[in-house]
């Protein structure tokens, strides 16, 4: 097969983007409106609505500040704006510094040191407009596919989702395969049922037995709950359209995937390695999920639904 | 006009993309020369059995076991949760 491009935007670290957008980043809940206000008022602005920061837990404020970090340093980035209050728990300059390291600049501001939101805002807006505006000479030119990574992901499923949406998907997927791109399947929840197709599709006996340990940790989590997640599987709603068995579920789910080997299992938001088929460990919520697949460098997010998915989340706007 | 769709060829099953009447011939793409009536009304999505399928055996759809047949299963006959469970341990 010949090499495809996309026109899409090239970055100075190599990387490609297909869009220009400025993040606004709120490093705690009480930073969140002014951050929102900045975002609101910028076409071209990105509010990453994260509401922690403090009164958690270590490892939740270090996955948060990982993952943020990662936000501004994406290819559809093309400048950060990190909004602080000034006393949070998650480390605000530290934040900004790492971003820094990326292809983007990012800017810092401090609630607290430049005397209140109005002010706040006012600074924010000014350089959010000053990154558009700078923005505007970038010139989208010819890019090989391989520089995509692209998630897959399915929400508001119905009785055709299996039959159609995700067999279309699915050859979409090894579309993007043939050309070297990155490939990602994500919700580890939605795999349940589906371990002996999984597992056959495995690169390697190592990817098999990771999938099939990503698997199972997950289900001990499930029953930790002291639910029977399992014992829920299929919905009676899916069972109406004319699914019997958690197996078939998560076979059409696992459709989407197409039919290529699974070359590499990831953490959440962790970026692959490797050009391919990927597996990534999330939860089967969609906004979690597409939270985890845009931090791991996706630019492109393809989604398909059959009763509607009307969530408007950044990321939507980041990789739509 | 085809009726039914038939997701992998190693499928023991298809699945009705309009409502089977009782009787009805099936008809789907390549389907050599197979000929199968539903024997029971099958609703839109539902699936119908396109072979015989031996009470214990693994029922393919997707070109993957769904889970085994409860009882023996004719040509035609609805496949649902009366006759095809979980070998996972799912609600039934």
């Amino acid at each position: 097969m010949s090499q495809e491009q996309i026109l899409a935007y090239r970055r100075p670290d190599g990387s490609v983007g297909v869009r220009n957008l400025v993040a606004v980043i709120p490093t705690c809940g009480c930073a969140l409106h002014a951050a929102e206000r900045i975002a609101a008022q910028v076409e071209g602005a990105a509010l990453l609505h994260y509401a922690g920061g403090c009164g958690e837990t270590e490892g939740d404020t270090a996955l948060a500040s990982q993952l943020l970090s990662q936000y501004g340093r994406h290819p559809n980035v093309i400048g950060s704006i990190v909004v602080s209050l000034g006393c949070e728990t998650l480390d605000a300059h530290d934040l900004a510094g790492r971003i820094a390291q990326g292809h983007a600049p990012s800017e810092l501001l401090v609630i607290q040191e430049l005397g209140g939101t109005v002010k706040t805002v006012t600074r924010g807006l000014a350089l959010a407009r000053q990154m558009r505006s700078q923005a505007e000479h970038l010139e989208r030119e010819p890019c090989p596919v391989s520089s995509l990574t692209v998630g897959l992901e399915c929400g508001g499923s119905d009785g055709t989702s299996g039959l159609a949406a995700n067999p279309a998907m699915g050859a979409f997927s090894d579309l993007m395969v043939a050309q070297g791109a990155r490939v990602i399947l994500p919700e580890t929840s939605e795999l349940l049922g589906a371990e002996h197709v999984m597992t056959e599709r495995a690169a390697s006996p190592e990817i098999a037995a990771q999938l099939l340990r990503t698997i199972e940790e997950c289900e001990r989590f499930l029953k930790a709950t002291g639910e029977d997640f399992m014992g829920k599987q299929p919905s009676p709603g899916n069972m109406r359209g004319g699914i019997t068995t958690v197996e078939e579920k998560a076979l059409g789910d696992v459709l989407k995937g197409g039919h290529t080997p699974f070359v590499e299992v990831l953490a959440y938001g962790q970026a692959p390695s490797r050009a391919g088929l990927s597996f990534m460990d999330t939860p089967g919520n969609d906004l979690a999920s597409v939270t985890g697949l845009v931090a791991a460098g996706c630019q492109i997010v393809t989604f398909t639904t059959g009763r509607g998915t009307p969530w408007a989340m950044p990321s939507r706007r980041w990789s739509r | 006009m085809v009726n039914t769709l038939v997701i992998d060829p190693r499928d023991m099953v298809g699945v009705a993309l309009v409502e089977l009447e009782d009787g009805s011939m099936v008809t789907f793409a390549d389907m050599n020369g197979q000929r199968v009536h539903a024997l029971e009304p099958i609703p839109f999505g539902h699936k119908i059995a396109l072979v015989p399928i031996a009470e214990g055996q693994h029922i393919i759809k997707y070109g993957a076991s769904i889970g085994v047949a409860a009882r023996d299963i004719q040509p035609g006959e609805h496949v649902h949760t009366h006759n095809l469970k979980s070998v996972r341990g799912a609600r039934q």
